[in-house]
């Protein structure tokens, strides 16, 4: 339907584009969370038939004895989503393509299919759609008037792949069980990973950071026998009742430093256990890095179990040491101790307060920057926008232009703050006129000043009101 | 220096002919050139000269001096500025940008400095330096010798400042650059505007054209104001007293070039006379072979008087040429057996009926002939050509070919800004969200008056009177009618004698082999060249197939001329209305129209087609004439004067011509001054311009006694021709085709109907609703079938139309349709026969299949489908697969899902009507038939019911609805007013089919319903396909 006949039908529809890279990220939190009702989610595979995600797959072989039974195991994965606000369609089957079918046709109250017999009676009324076949095939079929399962499970099987594609056939097949289908798992084992299982749950903290030293060193080891860096870890602690918790590190810089990684998640694991009571609110996770999908830690509960994995890497900056250059030496320690100085800014004061600034193109001065956070922009050399620009900028900007009473030209002279200065130089004027789009028109002719005193000035004449104003200095 | 002593001359000022570049308008810019005294403009647009002939004519009002130039870009330097001398020159300025064109894609130009270098004749050139320090000072050490060899004293370096930070220190280099190189430095401006309000349009454009937002734009924009047209005192101000001699030097340049547009020649090609005669008794002497054949008894005496004036006519304004142009292209035509037809004020003259251009007699309607091209107007003629539309090309690759792309070039058209594009654009710069766009381009879409948008604004829930819309409707209201791109005119060709591309540079088209001026039809009309309009016109394809068929099936010679003329049952049945297919009359306005004019004779159908346009209808005059007509009024005249214009039409003024006269003989308007009053009208212009226009007219009128209210009337049409100018002298020849179409319908229905769908896509109707009329008529209609059907629909046994595969979506005559036809040349067994013989593949026969053409081979849709389908039946190897294969189950179609199924994949179906399968459901809820009624009264309350064919809200009707139903049985006129089209907007706007449940209007033999509540058919009807026309 276009925009034009869904606005025709409903004169006050809100629209909102969709946004494919989003709904993927929400539905990998949602596999995330899945993982409580077992450990093996992933997403189902985008294909013809299936252009956009929006199916979680869980294989729960087992996992029903623990929830008691299958129904009530659908039950409680459909509420815990149906709380943060989802509408689910949900269904169990013993084979991948059946639990779509159901999931996305099956009447209410029929999707649980546990046997064979069951699957069968299940898909003969679904439409053929649920067979997740191409659109080619579909509109063969509906010209010839198959339109239930059932129907094409009546035509002579030989018939079908020289009519309707090798496909078809694969796809009613996958529904049915007789052939199997992978599930894409979201998260693969990450490749390194540390692990220390406890013979007893673990309540003090300080031996728990001493265990955690040691596996950071480990993990640190193990990468540097492999080569990379890490840019983010995440270190979960177990326990034997309660919900597991995690906190995550991010890096700016690939690294394989024990020393570095157990600093920074030093400063985030004294964060947990040293709330009151040792709670952590979901908007105080928020704020820093993510930390923990929404649980807490009790404090009572002793840690049975630690893991320390990488969670992204990238591969470790070849740099060859140079034989005798100490000098060299020292600027890569430099910039190694400016990397693991930020990341340790950022850990303790949480990313938004570690910045950087850029240039823009503007031409209005206060507009010619703008300030990113760091893990926005990866610490690359940008090139230099303002190089192409014809003109003199000062370094430094106020933050608001200040007013002053301008005697130039008539004598050489202005004031500022009460303080009177003698002019020794004006430079030709930059006529500035730009913004209008935005809350206003800016109209201003900028000069470059320079006092007595040898200190230059940059001012500027508002051309609307002919005021002066002073809105940086040069060095 | 004194203030008044100070004089200067612009020489870099770019017009919005510099698409997306330029903010002002060339009038605009020599207008404020004007008011701010320059010595001269030049006006210098990018590669090209568009926007020349505008300037040139706002030139000549305003007596500015104007240079005719261009900004050259070659690719491996800065710009450079050249200006012509003399004529000489500007035909190589004009020469060197249709190099660069023809080199390039549409749009762009590619030049090297040889190129200009090889064209520096006679031109004054301008080098444009860098604007950053940086580049300035590597191009200073660039080499020029190439230019400094080709230009001599003519070269000159252009020194702009525009209030940069480093202002000072590019003057001290340019002035170092010029001591060094001995260049003089002549000072300019850069001009991108007339005046500094235009800077945020500009910003805008640049925005348009780099296709982001203003908040992303950075440093692609200019930083400040400064490109707009400066006074002498500004500029000598800008520059100091030490650099005065910069700006003196521009009226160096500006006096020594003193060419004019004025001095263009427009010389007609000559080689069509041939070797030792004159254009004129060349003329004279096919216009009486002509007419001895047109009238083999003899000529009367009044005919003969008639060419004998023309002919001295057209001698003394030398149009011969003209003529004989028109008359080859025609003669070309016939010879290729391409039916054409010409129309226009030249068109509809005795020596235009010999030469063949026309097939109107001229004793077959007197009234036509008293318009004639007049000395005293000095119009250019205007003969407008239609060709059958499938083989216009064939003509226009003739005129290439005959006279060459250097001398013969498509007229261009200027595609500018309307309100839908204009918001879609300054909405996508301004960074407005693309659902606030879509809403606002909408919204656009149907506004009539300005002074609306922003109440309109408001009530769609947006608050106008914030900045960003408060920005949007002004540079939306700004924006209208600037020049957006170049596109080529529908069919105007100029051709001339020496290289066209001396007169007007010449680009590619869009369109593969096609070329196209620069100037479109108001410049070529300004500086007096002539132009060939070669049209396309679907209906003479149709009545050339129709000529064919009757000859072939019923042995009987036609041609246009020949059609019998006044068959008085041809325009009965035009008084009933039964009109669908036939040219011009069949749309529903003309239809309702027609029982109310009732057309006895040729000149009322040249009425009827002319009656239903915006002029007329705005200007409230259908319903006086109607009631003179009918004899309910009497006929009267505002003035003696005017009864000698008005007599033809009873007092009425219904053509264009009688209201441009009508300002002339009652306003006191000069005939040229009425042409521009006209021109004027096209709805994107600034209203200020029209209200001038009224004001004056309404003035004429009133001191020469005529009332207010006629005065405003006429007025008011005159806005309605501006856009849709539609001259009587045009409707005489399209009369001529109604009524040959019209009388074709009569008298071979079977024929017209073949003809008319194999000439789809035209008119204003579906197949399904030509065949089902043809059917009513008695048609038998024959469906597609693979054993018996053509490409195109045929006749089988001279009066059976046989649907041919054309009408089958998807199956493509190349790629299918001819294989198939090739292969059969005995009936095809089974599929897999036809699939071996014709080797098409599972897909293209699953086209058939689905259209149901394999009912001779005894299959219907799904069994011919399931055979089709399967990819390995037409295997050399699994030649014998079929009788091995197990049977499927398949359910049968029912009969409405077989008629929905033809509706997709032929937009027809024989079987049966798509509502008939709801005439059980209709008749309970007392729903009647289309045609029951015609038995109702007036008042009646009703429901009908059918699939909507027609959805139309016409401008001149105010909002109001005109939707057209049918069901088995016909068509019903559903009236809908705004309020009620609102409330049930949804089904309204969108249902395929709808219930109307209303009041019935009747108007002797026209009925509407006018509808009270309105509903979605389809919840009864969950198979039906959306195809009507909407909204066109």
């Amino acid at each position: 339907m276009s925009v034009a006949d869904a606005r025709a039908l409903i004169p006050g529809v809100v629209l909102h584009e969709v946004d494919p890279a989003t709904c993927l990220h929400s539905l990998e939190e949602l596999c995330l969370r899945a993982g409580r009702f077992s450990p093996l989610a992933g997403i189902e595979t985008v294909c013809p038939a299936v252009s956009q995600a929006e199916t979680l797959l869980l294989d729960i072989t087992g996992c029903e004895l623990v929830f008691r039974g299958e129904q009530n195991l659908l039950r409680q994965a459909g509420e815990s989503l149906h709380k943060i606000g989802y509408r689910v369609c949900a269904a169990i089957a013993p084979a991948i393509g059946a639990a779509w079918a159901l999931a996305h046709y099956g009447s209410h109250g029929s999707n649980v299919a546990s046997t064979r017999e069951d699957l069968i009676h299940a898909l003969v009324s679904l439409p053929v759609v649920a067979l997740r076949v191409e659109h080619d095939a579909l509109a063969s079929l509906a010209q010839l008037g198959i339109e239930s399962i059932g129907e094409l499970l009546k035509q002579p099987r030989a018939t079908l792949p020289s009519r309707f594609g090798p496909a078809l056939i694969e796809r009613l097949d996958q529904a049915l069980g007789i052939v199997p289908e992978m599930l894409p798992l979201l998260r693969p084992a990450p490749e390194h990973r540390v692990m220390r299982t406890f013979g007893y749950p673990l309540k003090n903290s300080e031996l728990l950071f001493t265990v955690i030293q040691q596996m950071a060193v480990q993990l640190a080891r193990e990468l540097q026998c492999a080569q990379r860096g890490a840019r983010q870890l995440e270190c979960w602690l177990y326990h034997e009742f309660a919900q597991p918790v995690y906190v995550e590190v991010l890096l700016f810089r690939g690294s394989a430093s024990g020393k570095h990684f157990w600093k920074l998640l030093h400063a985030r694991l004294e964060d947990i256990f040293r709330t009151p009571h040792a709670k952590l609110l979901r908007s105080q996770q928020k704020e820093h890095a993510p930390c923990g999908p929404g649980f807490h830690l009790e404090a009572e509960e002793g840690v049975c179990a630690v893991t320390l994995h990488v969670v992204s890497s990238e591969p470790l900056s070849s740099e060859q040491l140079p034989l005798f250059d100490a000098g060299a030496d020292a600027s890569k320690e430099a910039s190694d101790s400016l990397t693991q100085l930020l990341d340790r800014l950022a850990s303790r004061l949480g990313s938004p307060a570690v910045l950087k600034v850029c240039l823009e193109e503007d031409s209005l001065p206060e507009r010619a920057y703008r300030t990113l956070t760091l893990h926005d922009s990866p610490c690359t050399q940008e090139k230099n926008v303002m190089c192409q620009m014809d003109a003199l900028r000062p370094l430094r900007l106020l933050p608001t232009p200040v007013a002053l009473a301008m005697e130039w030209p008539s004598r050489m002279s202005m004031s500022m703050r009460g303080k009177r200065m003698a002019i020794r130089q004006v430079s030709c004027p930059e006529r500035i006129e730009s913004g209008w789009w935005r809350e206003s028109d800016i109209r201003r002719d900028y000069y470059i000043v320079e006092i007595e005193s040898g200190a230059r000035y940059w001012l500027f004449k508002r051309l609307d009101d002919s005021r002066w104003f002073l809105h940086g200095t040069f060095e | 220096m004194k203030r008044e002593a100070m004089r200067y001359a612009e020489l870099h000022c770019k017009s919005n002919f510099s698409f997306l570049e330029g903010a002002s308008f060339p009038g605009e810019l020599v207008q404020r050139a004007s008011e701010l005294g320059l010595h001269a403009l030049a006006l210098t647009d990018r590669d090209s000269l568009a926007g020349v002939v505008r300037a040139h004519m706002a030139a000549k009002q305003t007596g500015v001096k104007l240079l005719i130039g261009a900004e050259i870009t070659p690719s491996e330097s800065t710009p450079i500025l050249l200006y012509a001398s003399d004529r000489a020159a500007y035909g190589r300025l004009a020469r060197l940008i249709t190099t660069g064109r023809r080199r390039a894609e549409k749009g762009k130009c590619r030049l090297s400095l040889h190129d200009v270098a090889a064209h520096s004749d006679g031109l004054f050139a301008v080098r444009v330096p860098p604007r950053e320090i940086g580049a300035l000072k590597k191009w200073m050490d660039h080499d020029d010798a190439l230019l400094r060899e080709a230009f001599g004293p003519r070269l000159y370096v252009a020194a702009e400042l525009h209030f940069g930070q480093r202002d000072v220190e590019k003057r001290g280099l340019l002035r170092e650059y010029s001591m060094r190189r001995a260049l003089p430095l002549v000072a300019a401006n850069d001009v991108h505007f007339h005046a500094a309000h235009r800077r945020c349009l500009q910003d805008t454009l640049v925005c348009i054209r780099e296709g982001c937002t203003l908040a992303a734009a950075g440093h692609r924009l200019f930083t400040n104001a400064e490109r707009r047209l400066k006074s002498a005192l500004e500029m000598a101000e800008l520059f100091g007293n030490e650099c005065a001699g910069w700006i003196d030097r521009t009226l160096e340049i500006a006096d020594a070039c003193r060419f004019s547009l004025d001095e263009l020649r427009y010389e007609y090609p000559e080689e069509l006379t041939p070797v030792g005669t004159t254009p004129p008794a060349y003329l004279a002497e096919l216009t009486w072979a002509g007419a001895r054949q047109r009238w083999p008894d003899g000529t009367s005496g009044k005919i003969r008087t008639q060419i004998e004036h023309e002919l001295k006519l057209i001698e003394e304004l030398r149009y011969e040429a003209y003529f004989l142009t028109v008359h080859d292209l025609v003669t070309f035509a016939r010879s290729r057996g391409i039916l054409c037809q010409g129309r226009g004020s030249a068109a509809n003259s005795a020596v235009c009926y010999c030469l063949g251009i026309t097939s109107v007699d001229p004793a077959r309607s007197n009234v036509l002939f008293e318009r004639f091209i007049s000395r005293e107007r000095a119009e250019a003629p205007d003969i407008d050509v239609d060709f059958e539309h499938e083989r216009r090309e064939e003509v226009m690759q003739y005129v290439y070919e005959k006279y060459g792309r250097e001398r013969a070039g498509i007229v261009a058209e200027v595609i500018s800004y309307r309100p839908k594009s204009a918001a879609r654009d300054v909405g996508k710069a301004l960074g407005l969200s693309l659902d606030l766009i879509d809403k606002l381009a909408g919204m656009m879409d149907r506004f009539d008056n300005e002074a609306d948008l922003p109440k309109r604004i408001h009530e769609a829930g947006i608050d106008s009177s914030e900045r960003p819309m408060r920005l949007f409707l002004g540079l939306t209201r700004e924006i209208l009618g600037f020049p957006r791109h170049l596109s080529q005119h529908v069919g105007g060709f100029v051709i001339t004698q020496g290289p066209l591309c001396e007169l007007v540079p010449i680009e590619n088209a869009a369109m593969e082999g096609r070329t196209v001026i620069e100037w479109d039809k108001d410049d070529i009309d300004a500086l007096g060249i002539l132009k060939v309009d070669c049209l396309a016109l679907g209906m003479l394809t149709c009545i050339h197939r129709c000529f064919d068929l009757v000859a072939r099936h019923h042995g009987r010679e036609l041609t246009l001329a020949t059609v019998p003329a006044e068959d008085a049952a041809v325009y009965e049945m035009c008084c009933h209305a039964d009109t669908i297919g036939v040219f011009q009359i069949e749309s529903r306005a003309q239809m309702a129209m027609l029982p109310r004019l009732k057309p006895r004779c040729f000149y009322d159908l040249v009425i009827e087609i002319s009656i239903v346009r915006p002029g007329p209808i705005q200007g409230g005059m259908v319903h006086p004439y109607l009631r003179r007509r009918a004899g309910e009024e009497a006929v009267t005249f505002p003035s003696a004067a005017l009864q000698e214009v008005l007599g033809k039409t009873m007092g009425v003024p219904l053509f264009q011509e009688q209201v441009m006269r009508l300002a002339v003989v009652a306003a006191g308007f000069t005939p040229g001054e009425a042409d521009q009053l006209r021109r004027s009208m096209g709805a994107w212009r600034h209203t200020g311009v029209i209200e001038k226009h009224r004001e004056r007219f309404l003035a004429g009128m009133a001191k020469n006694g005529y009332e207010p209210l006629f005065a405003e009337a006429v007025f008011e049409q005159i806005k309605g021709f501006g856009e849709y100018g539609f001259p009587e002298s045009h409707a005489a020849s399209f009369a001529l085709l109604v009524y040959a179409s019209a009388w074709l319908k009569l008298h071979y229905p079977a024929v017209f109907l073949t003809a008319l769908l194999n000439s789809q896509p035209m008119g204003f109707y579906a197949p399904a609703q030509l065949v089902g009329d043809a059917r009513n008529h008695g048609v038998t209609v024959l469906p597609v079938d693979v054993n018996h059907s053509e490409w195109n629909c045929i006749l089988e046994s001279g009066r059976a139309v046989r649907l041919g595969f054309r009408q089958v979506k998807g199956f493509s005559f190349t790629r299918h349709g001819a294989r198939l036809l090739q292969a059969r040349r005995t009936p095809f067994l089974s599929i897999a026969d036809l699939a071996r013989r014709s080797g098409l593949a599972p897909a293209a026969l699953s086209h058939l299949a689905n259209a149901d053409a394999f009912r001779s081979l005894g299959l219907d849709r799904r069994e011919a489908l399931w055979q089709v389908l399967n990819q390995y039946a037409s295997l050399p190897l699994f030649k014998d697969i079929d009788a091995e294969e197990e049977e499927p189950v398949l359910n049968a179609m029912r009969l409405q899902e077989h008629v929905a199924a033809d509706y997709c994949k032929t937009g027809l179906s024989l079987k049966a009507h798509p509502v008939s399968f709801l005439r059980k459901a209709l008749d309970e809820m007392n729903a009647i038939a289309c045609t029951a009624l015609r038995e109702l009264n007036d008042g009646a309350f009703v429901r009908v019911a059918g699939i909507v064919l027609v959805r139309q809200r016409p401008d001149t009707a105010a909002g109001v609805v005109f939707i057209t139903l049918e069901d088995e049985t016909g068509q019903a006129n559903i009236i809908v007013w705004p309020a009620i089209f609102n409330r049930f907007h949804r089904a309204a706007r969108n249902a395929a089919g709808l219930i109307v449940q209303g009041r019935l209007q009747r108007l002797g033999e026209i009925i509407h319903v006018v509808a009270h509540r309105i509903s979605d058919m389809a919840a009864y009807m969950p198979v039906l396909k959306r195809q009507s026309r909407d909204f066109h």
